[in-house]
């Protein structure tokens, strides 16, 4: 009754709100983020085994940093690989983005298209693309150069530079994505005036644009510094193999490399890789905080000036048609490997044997078609529940007073600073010691993506509810709506392009998760990129290739529904 | 409020009766040894069926754990869920489940060293099957009292591939002695997986420590991957010759065109996959179900259609078991020496 009373109260203060939506929201966010930062810190310092199980130590820490080199090692690594990856995509994605939308170069629309399509091939698929490609000794490309040339193999895969180069492979379409947004929207008057008051071309590069793309492009290279600290697949896939290990790899190897899985010495480290991440951010939100002194955006219409390349057009054509060609090779490799009875280089001699076998073997696999099943659940019912919670959460922060709402905010964005495979240790630790019975299912899955991609869920809801005007629902609360109706009838439609946008992007990104998914996985909850995984340790690459395709074209056409809403609603997560 | 705990209550109710089967699992060598008549296919298949379902883990790669799976899905209409990893993965699984009391797996299909350590932790139940009275004493584990820790199932070869588009035919190794060729130089390749270490075993076996750690100059590549992955990338030329890969897998992808071809550099390793039972098997009756038809006459045949061998048919080549007559900790330091020879004679 006390409860009941207070609930009362409150709800008066709050003007009339649903505050009984808030405090069950509120548990609920607090279930989802909190215990897996818990059980991380609480496994990082205590006893794991033996008799004094449960007993606080710091010993995962001392073995950490007991073999300093060792450690020493890693983090040069992780350091090396992100900010490599980072520097190099960010580097080729401007350029881009500049020739994209400044310039008169051909190829703009074919540019755009890749970019967003290469956002729905799953990143292993990409990856064992680049491995077959480009393998020391049978690689496709490999093979190719040294048929003409007589040569050695050009390039090895295996190695760090082979990661640098594939990572930032994966990330130069969303880079590019992410910095023609500045160049668009960049007032020209300013350039112009430069221009008027007797700059050349370079004075107005460097005085002008360069300073006001400052910002974006900081924001970017921490954004994908981070993004590849927390990577999996290529550290995975080529780390391992090359012997370069980084946290997210040691982590993983922590739990699967020994006799008995390590999840104290896996929890530090993921402590490690957390501080490492949030540290990261604190410039990522001072840089971000401070754009509006770099507004680029403002009521002016206007249309940024093109820059007339002259002779020079085809060439900044020809480095955007580089973005397609990225996407299609890797893509091109997999469908060779699909087709032929057993892996090998694209050949003449081969041409004669092509097969659709393979496609036969993959999709009348029970394993594999459960993992379609599995995925499809799993990534429905994570993207659903994730922009369900961030609807409210945002809805109820934006729109009413509650004295707590901010609460709210920050604890759902909170799950930011947990790197997939992070959330995996968590999730996986938690659910095997609270007595729910999920671990071994399908569940346990969502239970971990729904917090891991709320941050997104949110960014894609607050957009979309700062599109619409308070009067709207005030006047419908004036003729007598209640909360209910004006949410239901009035703020969901409003808001359903970005919320389905939203749902889209959480439904990608899950379908093709891996990191989370190897950790958690069981028989007969496998999901698809884990089954990819499985099939590449088994060496079975030609059903492999002929699954992957299948898989690929499916999220394809998601992402051209995606394609489709967010030219309305910026990709910026 | 009143309403709100009791919806708790219930909920954490259901969450226990859900649970409660995993506490309660039935006896498995109690149940292995009661249906001994004529009619245990029927009781055990009744009670299976009641069941639901089978997990199996298993370090068998290719399509042979599949094609067993499958056929018994479709005999007896019970689901086989299988988790397929090498016997290094398997094992972080096994033990963080059972640590946890989450019992996952009923049947655990592998190699011995793994089962040795698996059957110390107390983790196997014995059993019996009416399939055993054939087997010959080499493929039973006992465990005393007419009941087994295991049952050697199939018996995989693991030698040598080569890629004949790589090695030229001179250049061939008939023998261990052959791999310091230097025609071979730059194109052998390892597992580092337990293949590429008891791969290792059998060289040292034979030739001798020193001659082992000759090979370093013959730049051998080592390859974080199953064995039937390792033969993925003998087919593709990227290794031309590796000594860790297994006859069967050689033999499906022959049949497909691969230009490669299996020799028996004696003595061939052994694998002696066991089949055990978990001592918490969630589903024990489709277990033993499992065991009686992977041991008897349809699943021996569909290994053998694999190309899996048996214990007591001579293959033809000299075989080695690597862990015979060794106790779980002897066997793991012996693994650890040839894991040594093999990161020092391998290159990165």
């Amino acid at each position: 009754m006390q409860l009941v009373a207070t609930l009362t109260g409150l709800r008066n203060r709050s003007r009339g709100y649903p505050l009984w939506l808030f405090v069950p929201l509120a548990a609920v966010l607090l279930y989802l983020v909190v215990p897996p930062l818990f059980f991380i810190g609480y496994f990082s310092l205590t006893v794991e085994r033996g008799a004094d199980v449960g007993a606080f130590t710091v010993t995962h820490f001392l073995e950490i940093f007991e073999s300093f080199s060792d450690f020493a090692l890693l983090s040069w690594n992780s350091f090396i690989f992100s900010s490599g990856s980072a520097l190099w995509s960010l580097l080729l994605g401007t350029l881009m983005a500049w020739l994209a939308e400044r310039t008169n170069a051909p190829f703009r629309a074919v540019a755009y298209v890749s970019a967003f399509v290469s956002f729905a091939i799953p990143g292993i698929v990409k990856v064992i693309g680049w491995i077959l490609l480009l393998g020391p000794k049978a690689g496709f490309l490999n093979v190719a150069v040294s048929s003409v040339t007589g040569m050695g193999p050009v390039f090895d895969v295996f190695s760090m530079e082979g990661m640098i180069l594939t990572e930032g492979f994966l990330w130069l379409p969303i880079v590019f994505l992410l910095m023609a947004t500045p160049f668009r929207s960049m007032d020209p008057a300013l350039e112009e005036a430069a221009v008027v008051a007797g700059s050349t071309d370079w004075q107005v590069f460097k005085r002008v644009t360069l300073p006001m793309a400052t910002p974006s492009v900081l924001s970017v290279l921490i954004l994908t510094f981070i993004r590849t600290l927390e990577a999996f697949e290529i550290p995975a896939l080529i780390g391992i193999p090359a012997g370069v290990e980084v946290f997210t790899t040691e982590i993983y190897l922590q739990l699967t490399d020994g006799y008995l899985p390590e999840y104290g010495n896996a929890s530090a480290y993921s402590v490690l890789l957390i501080a490492l991440v949030a540290l990261a951010m604190v410039p990522y939100y001072r840089v971000t905080q401070h754009a509006h002194r770099f507004t680029t955006v403002t009521g002016k219409g206007f249309n940024p000036r093109r820059k007339d390349l002259g002779r020079w057009r085809w060439l900044g054509g020809t480095v955007l048609l580089v973005l397609p060609f990225l996407q299609v090779l890797p893509i091109g490799a997999m469908l060779w490997s699909s087709l032929v009875p057993y892996l090998q280089a694209p050949s003449m001699e081969a041409l004669g044997n092509l097969t659709l076998e393979n496609y036969v073997t993959a999709f009348s696999d029970d394993t594999i078609l459960r993992s379609v099943l599995n995925s499809l659940t799993i990534s429905l019912t994570s993207a659903t529940g994730a922009m369900f919670l961030a609807f409210v959460t945002v809805w109820l922060v934006a729109r009413t007073n509650i004295r707590w709402r901010w609460g709210l905010d920050q604890l759902a964005m909170l799950p930011l600073v947990f790197p997939g495979i992070v959330m995996g240790v968590a999730i996986l630790k938690m659910y095997l010691t609270v007595p729910l019975p999920v671990y071994g299912t399908i569940w346990i899955m969502v239970l971990a993506f729904v917090p891991r991609y709320l941050p997104y869920a949110i960014r894609f809801s607050h957009a979309g509810l700062l599109g619409i005007h308070r009067e709207l629902e005030e006047s419908a609360t004036t003729s007598g709506a209640t909360w209910g109706q004006v949410a239901w009838k009035i703020v969901v439609p409003l808001m359903l392009p970005a919320l389905f946008a939203g749902w889209i992007y959480i439904f990608l990104i899950t379908i093709r998760e891996l990191s989370v998914a190897l950790l958690l996985y069981s028989p007969g909850s496998q999901v698809i990129a884990v089954i990819i995984w499985e099939l590449w340790e088994n060496g079975n690459v030609s059903t492999l290739a002929a699954f992957s395709l299948g898989v690929t074209a499916g999220t394809v056409v998601l992402a051209v529904l995606f394609h489709r809403l967010t030219r309305r609603y910026s990709l910026q997560v | 409020m009143k309403f709100g705990s009791r919806a708790l209550l219930g909920l954490m109710a259901a969450a226990l009766l859900w649970w409660a089967p995993a506490l309660d699992a039935a006896n498995v060598t109690e149940l292995a040894t009661k249906y001994q008549g004529k009619d245990r296919e029927q009781k055990l298949l009744a009670e299976a069926k009641k069941e639901g379902k089978l997990v199996w883990y298993t370090s068998m790669a290719g399509t042979n754990y599949k094609a067993l799976a499958k056929a018994f899905g479709e005999k007896y209409g019970i689901q086989v869920e299988a988790f397929r990893g090498s016997s290094k993965r398997l094992l972080p699984r096994v033990f963080g489940e059972a640590e946890s009391g989450r019992h996952i797996f009923d049947v655990l299909e592998t190699t011995p060293p793994t089962l040795m350590i698996v059957r110390d932790a107390k983790l196997l139940a014995p059993y019996t099957s009416p399939r055993l009275s054939t087997y010959p004493d080499v493929a039973r584990h006992s465990a005393g009292k007419g009941v087994v820790y295991w049952a050697t199932d199939r018996e995989s070869y693991m030698s040598l591939t080569y890629n004949k588009k790589a090695v030229p035919a001179g250049a061939v190794p008939r023998g261990f002695g052959d791999l310091s060729n230097p025609a071979l130089k730059g194109k052998i390749g390892l597992a580092t997986t337990s293949s590429g270490k008891r791969a290792i075993g059998a060289l040292i076996h034979i030739k001798g420590k020193e001659f082992a750690d000759s090979l370093k100059s013959q730049g051998i590549s080592l390859h974080a991957v199953s064995g039937r992955a390792l033969l993925d990338m003998v087919v593709s030329g990227e290794v031309g010759v590796s000594f860790s890969t297994f006859r069967n897998h050689a033999v499906t992808a022959i049949a497909k065109g691969a230009p490669i071809e299996w020799l028996p550099l004696e003595v061939v390793v052994a694998n002696a996959g066991g089949f055990a039972i978990s001592r918490n098997a969630p589903h024990p009756h489709a277990a033993l179900l499992m065991a009686d038809f992977v041991l008897g006459p349809e699943g021996q045949k569909i290994l053998q259609e694999h190309h899996n061998g048996s214990a007591w048919k001579d293959p033809g080549f000299k075989r080695w078991y690597p862990e015979a007559g060794m106790t779980r900790e002897q066997y793991l330091n012996t693994e650890k020496r040839w894991n040594k020879t093999l990161t020092t004679i391998g290159r990165k």
